[in-house]
């Protein structure tokens, strides 16, 4: 599966940045990897629910915890408007 | 005074060979003057008028760009020429050139809407191509300024219409762009082609603190795939054959803004690649650049394919999938959204008739019901492109249902039809009748269609149809009944 593929790829989970949401009974899960790019270092966030998967990416430094909540929330109206639209 | 009080039917016309030069109108009752200035104008497409009246009638009939005024007229003053063309022409500059060169004319003449005073001096004449070319600036400047308003006009009404739409969906999404707007979010915008998706990216752009700087789209799917990388990450001299110069590329153009990247399915997958590292590492590599350049822009897209179809067909990456599948929201067709068509109508007559400087068309009820009722394959779009030639042929008239082409009306007599075989249904509640019904209601429409398009004329029509005139009386009977009543 796609995070088993992360980890595979040299990514390092962050449990404890780890978030959960539910929206009516469906589960939404953020989880959090780091990586380490030419770059510097960087948050791949990786958003799990209604079947469908989304990724951040967010570099250090960052406001991680706000990006994380806000793109869940985003994720979660725009999978339900697509739900209501089928 | 001969010479003043001489009347020609057209003004003489002397034409530079060559494509298509601005056009210079120059008024002047004395025709030595004409004879001194022509050589001085060489390159321009010369009108010579001699009077006020010559003036107009040049005015009307022919595209001008510069008109060279003198003060004096034998029919007119240049003061009242000038004041006549500013209120009818605003896309014509005038220069005065006179020999009452008064202080106190140039004051009123510039006051009243000419670009420039000129003295007649020969030192001015040799000049006089600076003159011209500076009225030339001075009006693509103005037209600049005019299609900015125009756009600023328009973009406000529909951002407007996306807010206040009759669709409940469409103002769900709205809302929700609304939230994400001022967030690094990427959004993906998917619906049928001619939805008005580049609007909602607009609209994204707008909402968001990227607002002040530039906002840039590209169609992927018009840009050859060979050079789509250096359309969108630039190239440094040398890349490759025929890179004779740096170019910058679409998403260091949008630095402090937003890229709309259209059709994003068309994407070659070298180019996604590439696009995947833009969007993970805010940095992208010039074409034959040894370094990556930090860019800050945030990426909006749109699809008019199933991208997730396409990842499961193997032709769009996964990972880059992913980072557009954030945000993810369906624009509703037009006939989908079909109450937004009367405002949306009116809408681009306005927006065409601004730019067309015409007054704008307005609809008659069978007019805006065919409209409303026709599928609209082509979607906004298409509705745009028949509005802008309603706007052409009818500018500032009522457009009846018989100015719309045949072609839009077919839904209107299904929809006719599917009523008539309703009524029929409940009324007699006998199905061999409602054939008949039906192809009776599409002949009274056809007939009353063609009736309207000869003026009433209903012998023409007769003709037009392959009918006879009585066919014609009898099926109108009802019509006429109506437009009696």
């Amino acid at each position: 599966m796609l995070p088993d593929r992360h980890i595979r790829d040299g990514a390092r989970e962050l449990p404890e940045l780890s978030r959960t949401l539910d929206d009516d009974g469906v589960q939404v899960r953020a989880r959090c990897f780091s990586r380490q790019r030419a770059g510097g270092a960087f948050y791949e966030v990786l958003i799990d629910g209604f079947g469908q998967y989304a990724v951040i990416d967010v570099s250090a430094g960052s406001e991680l915890e706000r990006r994380i909540m806000e793109a869940m929330e985003a994720f979660v109206a725009a999978a339900k408007l697509r739900r209501l639209a089928r | 005074v001969g010479t003043l009080n001489r009347l020609m039917p057209e003004p003489n016309e002397q034409v530079e060979a060559g494509a298509a030069p601005p056009t210079v109108l120059l008024v002047d009752d004395e025709e030595s003057f004409h004879h001194v200035l022509g050589p001085y104008l060489a390159g321009y497409r010369l009108i010579n008028a001699y009077n006020g009246w010559q003036a107009l009638d040049a005015l009307s009939k022919r595209h001008i760009d510069v008109v060279l005024l003198d003060l004096n007229l034998p029919d007119t003053t240049g003061i009242q020429l000038l004041e006549q063309i500013r209120n009818e022409r605003d896309d014509v500059e005038v220069i005065i050139v006179t020999a009452h060169s008064k202080i106190k004319n140039a004051v009123e003449t510039v006051k009243k809407g000419a670009f420039d005073f000129v003295a007649k001096s020969f030192e001015n004449y040799q000049h006089i191509h600076t003159y011209v070319e500076r009225a030339l600036e001075h009006r693509r400047w103005r037209r600049d300024q005019q299609d900015a308003k125009t756009r600023h006009q328009w973009m406000r009404d529909a951002f407007l219409l996306l807010e206040q739409s009759e669709n409940r969906e469409l103002r769900n999404i709205i809302a929700l762009l609304r939230k994400v707007a001022d967030t690094p979010l990427t959004v993906l915008i998917e619906g049928e082609s001619g939805v008005g998706k580049e609007i909602i990216a607009q609209y994204v752009h707008a909402h968001s603190s990227r607002a002040g700087g530039p906002f840039r789209a590209v169609n992927l799917s018009a840009v050859p795939q060979a050079l789509i990388e250096s359309h969108l990450f630039g190239h440094v001299k040398g890349a490759f054959t025929g890179a004779d110069h740096t170019q910058v590329g679409k998403f260091e153009s949008a630095e402090g803004g937003t890229l709309f990247l259209d059709e994003i399915g068309e994407l070659a997958p070298s180019a996604q690649v590439k696009l995947l590292r833009v969007l993970q590492e805010r940095e992208i590599e010039r074409l034959g650049a040894a370094e990556p350049t930090p860019v800050d822009v945030r990426v909006l897209a749109a699809t008019n394919k199933d991208l997730q179809k396409e990842v499961a067909e193997g032709r769009f990456r996964e990972d880059l999938f992913f980072r557009l599948n954030v945000v993810r929201v369906g624009m509703p067709p037009l006939r989908e959204r079909w109450r937004d068509i009367p405002q949306l109508a009116k809408m681009l007559a306005a927006k065409h008739a601004l730019r067309m400087q015409r007054e704008p068309p307005t609809y008659s009820r069978d007019a805006m019901e065919i409209l409303v009722n026709y599928d609209w394959p082509g979607n906004v779009r298409e509705l745009e492109n028949l509005i802008m030639r309603l706007v052409a042929m009818h500018p500032g008239k009522a457009i009846n249902g018989d100015d719309i082409p045949p072609e839009y009306c077919l839904p209107t007599l299904n929809r006719l039809a599917g009523k008539m075989l309703e009524h029929g249904a409940k009324a007699k509640g006998k199905e061999t009748r409602l054939y008949f019904l039906a192809r009776e209601q599409f002949e009274r429409y056809l007939v009353r269609l063609m009736i309207n398009r000869c003026g009433g004329n209903k012998k023409a029509a007769a003709r037009a149809l392959g009918v006879s005139y009585s066919t014609v009386k009898e099926k109108s009977r009802d019509y006429d009944d109506d437009a009696e009543g």
